[in-house]
């Protein structure tokens, strides 16, 4: 499995990645952005299974990249990890084709759920 | 002074923590109003007491500055302090008073104006620090928010022995309306302490 993680803090991949269930860690391929743009050139290069995205980042943002991810991908699996948890935010990026909404910091067990889910 | 004192590792897990913690504010603010605000890449710096007028005046007028703060109990405690020009604090009283119709927008008394402050200040002070607390593993409780006159504040907190404070460069960034200000943070030695350990506790156990 393929994992993209893009956050432009060190501290929220790194929790994001250590709460992966460690079954899927073991065996999975992951890879790290620190903003929009990052994410949109990873996305290409690898086409991963599975994408955790935050929405607050310099050089292009989090909403900005989902949208070129799915322009480019209408299949692509992404989740954003957030500190944006305003009610319109939400809306906006499950409209634009985003699987769910987690608030920062995202829970083991939520993240165990996610992986659970997967097609 | 933090920079100095915390372990640039700790430096950056208190900068995505205030991250979450503002973001979670913002949301508060917008969602209460049904606005929306883009979020930015919060800008944090950690100033000495004697170095704060600088920092309060260094974008704004000293006539034009309104500062709320509002003292935070608990295991953490200390004082938050929000300061912003009258522009902004204008702006912000129109995102609170949009629904009202028509005349709504028109300005209103100084002593209308304070109003606002203080409560959009309350709710951003008090859900930023409450997340803050809470992400750090426990609670505080607030003493009701006041406004102050600006050219006082350094000298009175001076008795209080805050001598570690964290700048948060704020905007909150609705559409087509503006409201910049400062958040400032300010804690004793012996806080400074307290929140060195909570960090270094939860980068362990992330
Ligand atoms: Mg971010």
């Amino acid at each position: 499995m393929k994992i993209l993680i893009v956050d432009d803090s060190k501290l929220s991949r790194l929790t994001i990645l250590k709460r992966i269930p460690a079954a899927i860690k073991e065996s999975a391929e992951i890879f790290q952005g620190a903003n929009g743009l990052e994410a949109v050139a990873l996305y290409k290069e690898h086409r991963p299974d599975i994408v955790f995205l935050d929405l607050t980042m310099p050089e292009m943002d989090g909403f900005e990249a989902l949208q070129l991810i799915r322009d480019f991908d209408q299949n692509s699996w992404v989740h954003i990890v957030t500190a944006d948890i305003q009610a319109k935010s939400q809306e906006k990026v499950l409209g634009m084709g985003a699987i769910s909404v987690e608030a920062k910091p995202i829970a083991e067990k939520r993240l165990a759920e996610i992986f659970a889910a997967l097609p | 002074m933090i920079q100095e004192e915390l372990p640039e590792e700790l430096q950056e897990v208190l900068g995505e923590l205030i991250n979450i913690a503002f973001g979670s504010a913002t949301a508060t603010i917008a969602d209460l109003f049904d606005n929306f605000a883009t979020l930015h890449v919060p800008a944090i710096s950690f100033v000495a007491l004697d170095e704060l007028d600088t920092f309060i005046f260094q974008d704004f007028n000293l006539q034009d500055v309104y500062t709320t703060t509002q003292q935070f109990k608990g295991r953490f405690q200390g004082e938050v302090v929000f300061a912003m020009d009258r522009h902004s604090a204008r702006n912000m009283q129109r995102i609170i008073f949009a629904d009202e119709g028509p005349g709504s927008q028109e300005i209103l008394d100084d002593d209308e104006l304070k109003q606002s402050i203080l409560e959009i200040s309350n709710i951003l002070g008090s859900s930023c620090i409450g997340k803050l607390a809470e992400l750090l593993g426990t609670n505080v409780t607030f003493a009701p928010p006041s406004i102050e006159f600006a050219d006082t504040l350094t000298q009175e907190r001076r008795a209080l022995s805050y001598r570690h404070i964290i700048v948060i460069s704020t905007v909150l960034d609705f559409k087509d309306m503006e409201v910049a200000g400062k958040l400032f943070i300010m804690f004793t030695d012996e806080m400074f302490n307290w929140l060195h350990t909570a960090l270094n506790n939860y980068l362990e156990n992330i």
